[in-house]
């Protein structure tokens, strides 16, 4: 779940990338991610980890030399996640120092992807106030978007008008719909969506879960296998895989790894959360 | 909330290491003594999930 929720948005992508050192591995020494030397690290740190039949593991935020900063649980939302990196990093800002590289950022739109990773909107959206070029212009929207700024997206996307970025255009200006719980809308927006777009994944996504939310089921669990069942694996792909599963688990009290239980895109289910989206865009 | 549910796994015969990299777009390093050496060397926190359901040599987790 965690895979396809909190590590597959945006915002804890961003900071995880900018501020931290990501690392996973399996408990059992003898799993394909094993790694012995985490597993004394962690199992100093979570003795109850140490044993058989473990609980769920949450995610945790170490110092190199082994001190725990921070957890967020296994079941965690993508908020709970982030808030706990950002808590990690507000009480030790001795690890929330510039990179080298961030330090070497001089063009308006760096700093502004810099501040945008490190979920700082409006100064991304201050830093990028007078883009050059239509890239820039498409970022500034998206920001704005993630703000829910829409008129100042849509002033954004107005300058957008290259034939490579109009898929991204259309994209961005589908999450309003979502946003705003207009699911008709949200259909409408990403009808005939270009399949070799590079948008193409979140739009199949977005436009199964219109179809959900307008009560056309069927077409949505469709929808949402096939895109899970594609060879190249994205957040999207993750996301329409738990939300195929999430309809198609209900009520479910055991998993298996035998094949006929398994999520289309191989899962053997999922713990813990449903798919938020089911339940529509939240606050 | 779903209430823990009972888990039945069929090993993988996998050797450690050779786990496909997930395509979340996190910036994963592996194996342990990387990220230990990295996290260092640039003052960096570690952000570590342990999996405890099993990994598989596709990258399943």
């Amino acid at each position: 779940m965690l895979r396809a929720g909190p590590f597959s948005d945006e915002r804890v992508r961003g900071l995880a990338n900018r501020r931290f050192v990501a690392f996973y591995f399996d408990l059992a020494d003898g799993g394909a991610a094993g790694d012995p030397d985490a597993r004394k690290f962690v199992v100093k740190l979570k003795k109850e980890l140490g044993g058989n039949g473990v609980p769920p593991p949450n995610v945790l935020i170490v110092t190199a030399e082994g001190v725990l900063i921070g957890e967020a649980g296994n079941f965690a939302s993508t908020e709970d996640v982030h808030s706990a990196m950002k808590k990690a990093l507000k009480d030790h800002p001795e690890f929330n120092a510039e990179s080298e590289a961030e330090k070497a950022a001089v063009k308006p739109i760096e700093k502004a992807r810099i501040a945008f990773e490190l979920g700082k909107r409006k100064t991304a959206a201050e830093l990028l106030a007078k883009p050059e070029n239509e890239d820039e212009w498409l970022f500034l929207a998206h920001i704005q978007r993630w703000r829910e700024k829409w008129e100042e997206m849509e002033a954004a996307l107005s300058h957008v008008k290259r034939d490579d970025l109009v898929d991204d255009a259309t994209m961005e200006r589908a999450w309003r719909p979502w946003r705003e719980a207009k699911y008709e809308a949200l259909r409408d927006a990403l009808a005939d969506f270009p399949a070799e777009s590079n948008r193409a994944t979140e739009a199949r996504y977005f436009a199964a879960l219109a179809r959900y939310q307008l009560g056309e089921k069927k077409e949505a669990l469709k929808a949402w296998k096939a895109l899970a069942k594609t060879p190249d694996e994205d957040p999207w792909v993750y996301r329409a895989d738990w939300a195929y599963m999430t309809e198609k688990q209900r009520g479910k009290t055991s998993f298996s790894s035998g094949d006929a239980d398994r999520s289309p895109l191989g899962r053997i289910g999922y713990l813990g959360r449903e798919n938020p989206d089911l339940k529509g865009p939240g606050k | 909330m779903k209430p823990l549910a009972a888990l039945f796994l069929f090993a993988s015969a996998a050797l450690a290491g050779d786990c496909k990299r997930d395509c979340t777009g996190i910036e994963w390093t592996l194996p342990f003594k990387a990220a230990l050496e990295k996290a260092k060397k640039e003052n960096r926190l570690l952000l570590i999930k342990p999996i405890a359901f099993g990994t598989e040599k596709n990258g399943g987790w």
